[in-house]
C-alpha cells in the first residue's frame, strides 16, 4: 500500500507534468481523466493569475504568444506561495531575461509594461494604511508610493490605454529611461499613476523632509508661488497627504 | 440560540466577493453573515482590508481558507498560520475552516484542492496538524469535506469513515458543504443521503451551499452557477437531521450581480426556513 508521501509524491509529478497523467493514474489506481483534471486545474489557476496581473500585455502579445509564454512560465517556476497572485511576481524578471535571451515575441516594452502592471497589483494591496487628514500633523508622502524605473516609457501609453486608445505604437528604448510614480488614492483606493516630472519629486521631497514649500522653494531657487502650487496639486492628487484644515 | 459545538446558528450568508465590495453594505438585512477568503485578504492593504475590516464591524464574520493543506506531507506553513491568527483577532472572528485535503507537497503550490488517500495514516498525520492549527488560530476551527474527482488504490476506508476518524480524532467542526457531498456522489456512484447519516452531524457548524458544472461525464465543483434543486432538497434532507446551522452560499467565479447573488441566498433560506419554521434561530 503507497504511503501518503508516496501518493502526493506522485500526484506532484503529475500535476508538474514530469510524469504522464496515463503513467500517474496507473500508479495512483486512478482514472486517467479524472487525474488529468488536476494537472489541468492547477495550471490553469497561474494562467489566470497571470491573465488578471497583466490584462494589457495579455492583449498586446495575442493569444498564441500569450499562452506560450505562459506555459513556459508555468514549467520553469513553480508557485512556492499560498497566495496566488503571489505565482504572478517573478514574471517580469522572467520575461526579462527571455528578451534578453532574444526571444523574437518580445521587444524592451513589453518588459517594461510586465514590470508596470505588476507594481500595479501591489500598489493596490499595498499593506500600508493611508493616515486620515485628522491624524496628520504635517505633510507626508503617500505611504503606498512606488517609484518605478523602466527602460522606456509606459506612463503615457497606459494613459491613453486607460482612455481607451488602442493600436498604439509601442514605446521603444530610444525614447530613453522614465521614472514613473505609483499610489494608491486615499479617497478611492484604486491605483493613480504619473510619470516623476519635476514638480511632483519636488512635492515629494518636500513632504518627504518636511519642510514647508515655502521654504524649499527659497532653498531650490523657485518661484514661491510656483512651489504651492506643484505642491497643492501633489496634494490634490493623493500623492502627498496634508493635515486637515483646522 | 441554538449552537453547535458551542457555535452559535448565524443564519444565511454570502462569501464577500471584490466584485461586491461596493455594493454589499446596502444590501445589510438581506445577508446574516459573511465569510471571508483569508487568501483574498491576508498580506493584502488598501480595499481588501479596510472592506474587510468594515464587514467584521457590520455582520458576523467566519474565516475560510483553501491554502492551509491540512494534509501536505511538507511542515505547516508558519508564516502563513501567523498571518492566519492575526486575521482571526483583528476581524473578532468566529471561527475559521479550511479542506480536508492537501494544497502543496514538496514546496510547490497548486492553489487547487487535491484528495487525500483514505488511510489510518492519513488519519494520524491530519488529526495532528488540526490540533496544532486549533491552538495557533485561536478561535474555533472546522474541516469542509472537498470535493474530489479521483479515488486512490491506496484508501483502506470510506470517505464517511475518514472524516469521522479525522474530526472526531482532532475534536474539530465539519463544515459540510452540501454540494460538494452532492458532486461527490455523482462523480464517485454512492448515495448522498446514507454518505450524510453516516456522519458525525453533531459537529456541523457551517454549511457551504454552491453551484457546479456538469459536463455529462464529469460534475466539477466551480461555484460559477446557481445551487441547483436536487441540492437544495439535499440541503433540506440535510438540516432535518442536523437542525439550524450557519449556511453561507459560495459563488466565486463567473459572480453574478450582487442582486442576483441575494437572490439565491433567499432562496437557500427560504429552504431552511421552510424546515426549521421561520424562527429558526
Amino acid at each position: 500500500m503507497a504511503t501518503l508521501r508516496q501518493v502526493q509524491a506522485l500526484m506532484h509529478r503529475v500535476i508538474r507534468e514530469e510524469l504522464p497523467v496515463a503513467a500517474g493514474a496507473a500508479e495512483l489506481g486512478c482514472d486517467p481523466g479524472r487525474l488529468d483534471i488536476y494537472r489541468r486545474f492547477v495550471a490553469g489557476h497561474v494562467r489566470t493569475a497571470l491573465d488578471k496581473n497583466f490584462p494589457v500585455l495579455m492583449t498586446l502579445l495575442g493569444p498564441e504568444r500569450w499562452g506560450r509564454l505562459t506555459r513556459a512560465f508555468y514549467a520553469e517556476m513553480p508557485p512556492s506561495s499560498w497566495e496566488l497572485n503571489e505565482a504572478a511576481r517573478p514574471f517580469p524578471g522572467w520575461l526579462s531575461e527571455r528578451e534578453q535571451a532574444g526571444d523574437e515575441a518580445l521587444v524592451p516594452f513589453h518588459v517594461a509594461l510586465a514590470s508596470w502592471e505588476w507594481e500595479e497589483f501591489a500598489t493596490y494591496v499595498h499593506e500600508a494604511e493611508i493616515p486620515s487628514p485628522d491624524a496628520l500633523a504635517g505633510p507626508v508622502v503617500n505611504p503606498t508610493l512606488s517609484i518605478l524605473e523602466l527602460p522606456c516609457p509606459v506612463a503615457a501609453f497606459m494613459a491613453r490605454w486607460v482612455e481607451g486608445c488602442r493600436d498604439l505604437p509601442l514605446p521603444t528604448r530610444d525614447q530613453g529611461p522614465e521614472v514613473a510614480l505609483l499610489w494608491r488614492r486615499p479617497d478611492t483606493g484604486r491605483v493613480a499613476f504619473h510619470q516623476a516630472i519635476d514638480d511632483l519629486l519636488f512635492a515629494v521631497s518636500v513632504a518627504h523632509q518636511g519642510l514647508d514649500p515655502a521654504d524649499a522653494a527659497r532653498a531650490h531657487g523657485l518661484p514661491e508661488e510656483a512651489a504651492r502650487e506643484a505642491f497643492g496639486r501633489a496634494a490634490r492628487m493623493g500623492l502627498v497627504l496634508t493635515p486637515s484644515a483646522r | 440560540m441554538t449552537a453547535r459545538m458551542g457555535l452559535p446558528f448565524l443564519g444565511y450568508g454570502v462569501g464577500l466577493r471584490r466584485a461586491h465590495f461596493d455594493g454589499i453594505f446596502e444590501a445589510r438585512d438581506r445577508v446574516d453573515f459573511v465569510e471571508v477568503l483569508v487568501e483574498n485578504v491576508m498580506g493584502f492593504g488598501g480595499r481588501p482590508r479596510d472592506v474587510t475590516l468594515r464587514a467584521a464591524k457590520t455582520w458576523p464574520m467566519v474565516l475560510h481558507g483553501v491554502a492551509l493543506s491540512i494534509g501536505s506531507v511538507d511542515p505547516l506553513d508558519e508564516a502563513y498560520l501567523e498571518r492566519y491568527a492575526s486575521l482571526c483577532e483583528a476581524t473578532g472572528a468566529l471561527w475559521a475552516s479550511d479542506h480536508l485535503c492537501f494544497s502543496s507537497a514538496f514546496g510547490v503550490e497548486y492553489h487547487d484542492l487535491v484528495p487525500l488517500p483514505f488511510t489510518d495514516e492519513a488519519v494520524a498525520h491530519v488529526i495532528e496538524r488540526t490540533r496544532t492549527v486549533q491552538a495557533r488560530l485561536g478561535v474555533p476551527f472546522a474541516l469542509e469535506n472537498p470535493s474530489y474527482y479521483i479515488a486512490y488504490d491506496a484508501s483502506t476506508m470510506s470517505e464517511a469513515e475518514f472524516l469521522r476518524e479525522v474530526l472526531v480524532g482532532a475534536d474539530c467542526g465539519l463544515l459540510l458543504d452540501v454540494n460538494n457531498v452532492y458532486v461527490n456522489a455523482r462523480n464517485h456512484g454512492y448515495d448522498p443521503r446514507a454518505f450524510i447519516d453516516a456522519l458525525p452531524l453533531e459537529r456541523v457548524v457551517q454549511i457551504h451551499m454552491a453551484g457546479h458544472h456538469d459536463d455529462g461525464t464529469v460534475i466539477i465543483d466551480t461555484h460559477g452557477d446557481h445551487v441547483i434543486p436536487e441540492v437544495l432538497d439535499l440541503y433540506a434532507w440535510t438540516l432535518e437531521r442536523t437542525g439550524p446551522v450557519s449556511t453561507l452560499l459560495e459563488w466565486d467565479n463567473d459572480i453574478p450581480p450582487l442582486d442576483v447573488l441575494l437572490a439565491e441566498n433567499d432562496a437557500i433560506r427560504a429552504v431552511g426556513e421552510r424546515v426549521l419554521g421561520a424562527c429558526s434561530g
